[in-house]
């Protein structure tokens, strides 16, 4: 049993690449545009640059591929449901009429748009899982961080945010960790957690829950008194031990990828227009 | 004699396939027989924790076999739950498995799921807390989160005691006790083994532990078994424990040392009298 194995989204891979070496606010930036561009690209050959682009850059990251696919397990009840509803239920009329099922119809232009929609869900889980597979957690706030800073004048409380987001990120791996230490041990006490209806399986999570509600609340406390006994109080005037520097292969990479989004966005169409 | 716990060529890869691939056993071939006292030493990270949990089936292994009374745990018909029931496993840091309203019920939380009659698991929870120290008058309806640290690994070392396992598999069950709370537990698992006749294992970081109490000392260096034999004659091999980053008992060392400097005493003593019985004689005042 491990559950880690099943809960990648979200993970860190340390590696030495390229793009593990970005300044984190370059990332968040690269992340947002090509996010904004999945949703702006209409047709298949915009779809198969960002597929080809989302490839390179992962095979530049060395993260095996494998481990980006099985970010997705989670959603595939997500992307089923998603492609089943826009099959049926994608509002066009007319179009060519494929199948019946009972009284629904799907037609090739419902297909088509429930295969797009699926296939961004798929783009967006792969892109915004490279930004955390190659940006540790304590480096993802400190970006965040200095981009909210700007708001701090509207009342953002860019640091707090910032710290709460670091420390929740902290202590997932170390809950699950204390999770599958608690289910073990229930277990070598004779306790099934797969057995028995929807109520039972409910009732055999007590054993489990209330063990890691204790724990995690102890764990904050420490936190606390070991952050207090260090002095930290809050943002003020605080000064880092790494300061984010933007280097010049983050001006490149920023270049790269405003270009690559604005020729992902423009419509395959527009280009054959454009050619001679 | 057929060995009650039998592992062949077990391996255990911890998030196969992934980036963070490690390896924590490999190839480990062990037997245990039935009434052994066993410690298992190690650094911390040799895989002693990783190895103890297929005793139970928590853990498949990778690659290899366990048996476990002649049963193969990788195969489907082997019912797990009866394993669990006869090889209790005691984790480190046991009492934050607690959860039950009062110590009584957390105790019983075991012996119910094996689907006791309620009379007989009366009987197992008073049993059990008499084993480890606890009055079940004062203690049983008690919550146990209003309970000492010590006291509260108390109870659940009394949660697995009340599965009345044939095995005793126990993960540092003295580590971050007080001196008398180290005293008072590991006083009570010898006597259980000595009662009883129940096999134990006992995993743990203190070398005068392991001389003190177990027969046998099996030694793990970096998921594989390095050394196994008689507890005497693994702590005379001081050398090559202090190589893999473990010593001896401070009874031995000594005795080492007094040796280096030319008094003729034993030197593999295990235990305090050991140590007295040896320079007495060597100082000619017995």
């Amino acid at each position: 049993m491990e559950l880690s194995r099943f809960v990648t989204i979200g993970q860190y891979v340390p590696r030495e690449s390229p793009v593990h070496r970005l300044d984190p606010r370059t990332k968040i930036a690269a992340v947002t545009s090509f996010m904004v561009v999945i949703f702006v690209v209409r047709d298949f050959v915009g779809y198969g640059l960002l597929t080809l682009f989302l490839l390179g850059m992962i095979a530049l990251a060395r993260i095996p591929l494998g481990f980006v696919l099985r970010g997705l397990r989670p959603i595939i009840f997500l992307l089923l449901l998603t492609v089943v509803l826009n099959i049926f239920f994608s509002g066009i009329d007319g179009g060519t009429v494929v199948f019946r099922l009972w009284r629904l119809t799907a037609t090739r232009e419902g297909i088509v748009r429930a295969l797009f929609i699926a296939y961004r869900l798929i783009l967006l889980v792969g892109v915004t899982s490279l930004l955390t597979f190659t940006t540790s957690p304590v480096e993802l706030t400190d970006g965040i961080e200095r981009l909210l800073r700007p708001f701090r004048r509207i009342g953002v409380p860019a640091h707090e945010l910032a710290m709460m987001m670091t420390i929740a990120l902290r202590f997932i791996p170390t809950l699950l960790e204390e999770t599958e230490k608690i289910m073990k041990a229930q277990m070598a006490r004779g306790a099934v957690f797969d057995r028995g209806g929807a109520l039972r399986r409910a009732r055999a999570l007590i054993p489990v829950l209330v063990p890691l509600f204790v724990s995690a609340f102890r764990r904050a406390d420490e936190l606390a008194l070991a952050m207090e006994a260090r002095c930290y109080r809050g943002g003020e005037k605080r000064t880092r031990m790494k300061e984010l520097r933007f280097a010049r292969r983050d001006a490149a990479a920023l270049v790269l990828t405003v270009v690559a989004s604005v020729i992902f966005a423009i419509p395959f169409t527009v280009w054959q227009r454009l050619a001679p | 004699m057929t060995p009650f716990i039998e592992t062949e060529g077990l391996s255990h890869v911890y998030l196969r396939g992934t980036p963070m691939e490690t390896t924590a056993v490999r190839d480990v071939t062990l037997r245990i027989q039935e009434g052994e006292f066993i410690a298992l030493i190690g650094p911390t990270g040799s895989g002693k924790s990783t190895l103890v949990q297929h005793f139970n089936a928590l853990l498949k292994p990778t690659t290899g076999r366990v048996r476990v009374g002649g049963r193969d745990l990788s195969d489907p018909k082997t019912d797990l739950h009866a394993i669990r029931h006869e090889v209790g496993l005691l984790f480190q840091y046991a009492e934050y498995q607690l959860f039950e309203e009062t110590v009584d019920r957390d105790v019983a939380f075991g012996p119910r799921n094996m689907g006791l009659p309620e009379a007989e698991v009366r009987d197992r929870v008073r049993q059990a807390l008499e084993a480890v120290g606890l009055d079940p008058v004062v203690f049983g309806p008690r919550s146990p989160f209003t309970l000492s640290g010590g006291e509260m690994r108390r109870v659940a070392t009394a949660g697995v005691l009340a599965m009345t396992p044939r095995v005793l598999v126990l993960d540092e069950p003295a580590a971050g006790l007080d001196p008398r709370g180290r005293t008072d537990i590991l006083g009570e698992i010898r006597s259980l083994h000595a009662r009883g006749g129940i096999t134990v294992v006992l995993i743990t970081h203190s070398m005068e532990e392991a001389a003190a109490l177990a027969a046998r000392v099996v030694v793990m260096d970096e998921g594989r078994i390095v050394m196994d034999g008689p507890t005497r004659e693994i702590f005379a091999r001081a050398d090559e424990l202090h190589a893999i980053g473990l010593g001896v008992p401070a009874v031995t060392a000594l005795a080492r040392d007094l040796r280096d400097r030319g008094i003729r005493v034993r030197t593999d003593v295990l235990t305090f009298e050991e140590a007295r019985g040896t320079i007495r004689e060597a100082l000619g005042w017995s």
